[in-house]
């Protein structure tokens, strides 16, 4: 038996674990495993054979397994362009719009798929499916009918960008992108929020640092525990909770500066 | 005006209302603040071993930086990461609990109450034994079964000892270890020898429920071999061999019948009779057995002289002083009534037979 191939089936539960966590389903989760072998096996196991050793093997296999369970949820389910305010939201926005309108998953296991047992993000992934349900009334109807790209199509690594076309036709949905924004965004209380408020606001050019924005991100947008987002990004618990605080307040600093104090009162 | 007095709970409350809209407000600046710009990703995606580097912190700071920057931009990449961060979270979360359970156990303080804990199990079990073996010798001398059970299961005696009673089949058979009957055959051999010296020897009589080792099974006892085991292989064989063990330690008692067409084996079993085999609860059997029919003068006398015997001869040296003093009582009880009728004779030794039972 090849060596590669050897190491391969060592990881085999490894592999099913994560398919079965992806899928849910048996059925769907075996066949995506299988095609995750066969993936592995391709090419005399040429993805195991280019292994340098910097990492470990099972963690390596792992960051293949994923990239090939998404190879295999687009070769089964197509691609799909998301809305612009799902794109503009990204993150979790996007991959839940993936699996309750593409794969159409419900949302009990769309949120089991990306908040993997941690309660404290369970809440925010909740909050956003119901949101996307409620703003895309005809989220997951036509499965299959709506690819916008077959699996031959070659596609630009950035999702999120368009056209110049695709820019000017969104110029007109702004408006529409703002009110949407500030329900997602304020919840209730985004129905009284002015667009155009928003607008303003999210336009101050406000700037962040690669490693605040994933911050943010992660503790705000995709609901992660801070200590979580801190040991992402290398950082200890008491580390992420100081440079969240001082970056929040910088933050405030930021938008006062810009001017924008009044308006950020408004929406706060 | 008087301040008025709010509770500890509306206290936290209000806390707790603070503190859910404070967390709020955050929520909200940091999204206004990312959807403020909108980064571009920055350079490829990573490479699998790249991003299982940076997930397992093996890159030097500015490796790390600079795929934090490409990840900041890119959904793709971003949504891996994360991804693959909580799969390795949630296996190492199984591996550390793994290991606080070893370390538990290694814990020396866990040693000692896992120390305390098996000894205190094994003092209980150890006493446990020796109370439920104290309990069956002492159901073995002294037969609890009330007078009218034994009635039941009992065929009418004969009028005296000399004929020897059947002894009924009995529906469970009573189990011996097998040091009661070693014991037994020692005291049968004891008493074997100072009875040829007294008296003809008493038939014994077969009690109900009790074992009684012909010859042919003691033969087969002792010469047994195990029987052939089939294919069934390991299994049966463990099965087969333990069974043999127990049917040695514990000879079945043949149906009645059996023994009656079994001419080879009679001769043996008298021959064994003769010997005056008497146990302290066969003695007091006899004398209830005895005492149901019509039991003459005779019948007395042999009863005075076993227990005379019971006390004086060697086969009993593990009688206890108890059992000493039960056997001189009725002892004395049938000198003092030698000239009173048989039945009242029998019913007063029945009654101090019961009394000693309870």
């Amino acid at each position: 038996m090849n060596p590669w191939q050897k190491k391969a089936l060592a990881h085999w539960e490894q592999i099913n674990r994560m398919a079965r966590r992806r899928f849910q389903h048996t059925e769907l989760a075996e066949e995506a495993a299988l095609f995750v072998m066969d993936g592995l096996a391709r090419n005399d196991w040429q993805r195991l054979r280019v292994f340098a050793g910097k990492s470990s093997l099972a963690t390596y296999i792992g960051a293949v397994t994923l990239r090939l369970l998404e190879d295999f949820a687009r070769t089964r389910f197509g691609r799909a362009k998301p809305p612009q305010w799902i794109r503009r939201l990204g993150g979790i926005w996007i991959t839940l719009f993936r699996l309750l309108c593409l794969e159409r998953f419900s949302p009990a296991e769309a949120v089991a798929i990306i908040s993997g047992q941690q309660p404290e993000q369970e809440r925010t992934v909740e909050q956003a499916a119901y949101h996307i349900l409620g703003e895309l009334p005809s989220c997951g109807e036509h499965q299959g009918e709506t690819t916008a790209f077959c699996e031959q199509t070659t596609v630009p690594a950035d999702e999120s960008e368009c056209s110049p076309q695709e820019q000017h036709l969104e110029g007109g949905q702004r408006r529409q992108l703002f009110t949407i924004l500030g329900r997602v965004l304020f919840g209730d209380a985004g129905k009284a929020v002015d667009a155009r408020l928003l607008e303003r606001v999210t336009a101050a050019g406000i700037s962040l640092e690669p490693r605040e924005r994933l911050l943010l991100q992660l503790c705000y947008r995709d609901g992660m525990a801070v200590a979580e987002a801190g040991r992402m990004l290398g950082w200890n618990r008491h580390q992420v909770h100081g440079r969240l605080r001082r970056l929040l307040a910088r933050l405030q600093q930021d938008f006062a500066a810009a001017g924008l104090e009044e308006e950020l009162r408004q929406l706060l | 005006m008087h301040e008025r007095y709010q509770p500890e709970g509306n206290h936290t409350m209000a806390e707790k209302n603070d503190l859910d809209r404070k967390r709020e407000t955050q929520r909200r600046l940091a999204l206004l603040a990312l959807n403020n710009e909108h980064p571009q990703p920055v350079g490829t995606c990573l490479k699998a071993e790249e991003l299982a580097c940076l997930v397992e912190g093996r890159l030097d700071d500015d490796q790390s930086e600079a795929c934090l920057t490409h990840i900041a931009g890119c959904e793709r990449c971003y949504s891996l990461w994360r991804q693959l961060h909580r799969d390795r979270h949630q296996q190492s979360g199984h591996a550390e609990n793994r290991g606080r359970l070893v370390q538990l156990l290694r814990r020396p303080r866990s040693l000692a109450t896992a120390g305390s804990l098996l000894a205190a199990a094994a003092s209980i079990a150890l006493f446990l034994s020796l109370t439920m073996r104290t309990d069956r010798q002492a159901l073995m001398q002294w037969p609890s079964e009330p007078l009218h059970e034994q009635q039941r299961t009992l065929p009418a005696p004969e009028s005296s000892l000399n004929q020897a009673v059947p002894a009924a089949p009995s529906p469970v058979p009573a189990i011996q270890p097998m040091e009661e009957g070693t014991k037994e055959k020692a005291r049968s051999e004891n008493l074997r020898a100072s009875e040829q010296e007294a008296q003809p020897p008493l038939p014994p009589p077969s009690l109900p429920g009790q074992r009684t080792v012909p010859a042919a099974a003691d033969s087969s006892a002792a010469g047994q071999t195990s029987p052939p085991l089939g294919d069934e292989g390991s299994i049966a064989a463990p099965m087969a061999k333990k069974q043999a063990l127990a049917d040695r330690a514990i000879p079945a008692v043949p149906p009645q019948n059996a023994r009656h067409a079994d001419t080879t084996t009679q001769p043996r079993a008298e021959q064994r009779s003769e010997t005056g085999q008497r146990s302290l609860s066969e003695w007091h059997q006899a004398i209830r057995t005895g005492c149901q029919g019509q039991p003459d003068s005779d019948f007395f006398a042999r009863l005075e002289q076993q227990g005379h015997r019971l006390l004086t001869g060697n086969a009993f040296p593990l009688l206890s002083a108890e059992d000493r003093i039960r056997t001189e009582t009725i002892l004395t009880l049938l000198a003092e009534q030698r000239r009173q009728p048989a039945d009242l004779r029998c019913q007063a030794l029945l009654q101090l037979l019961n009394t000693n039972n309870r």
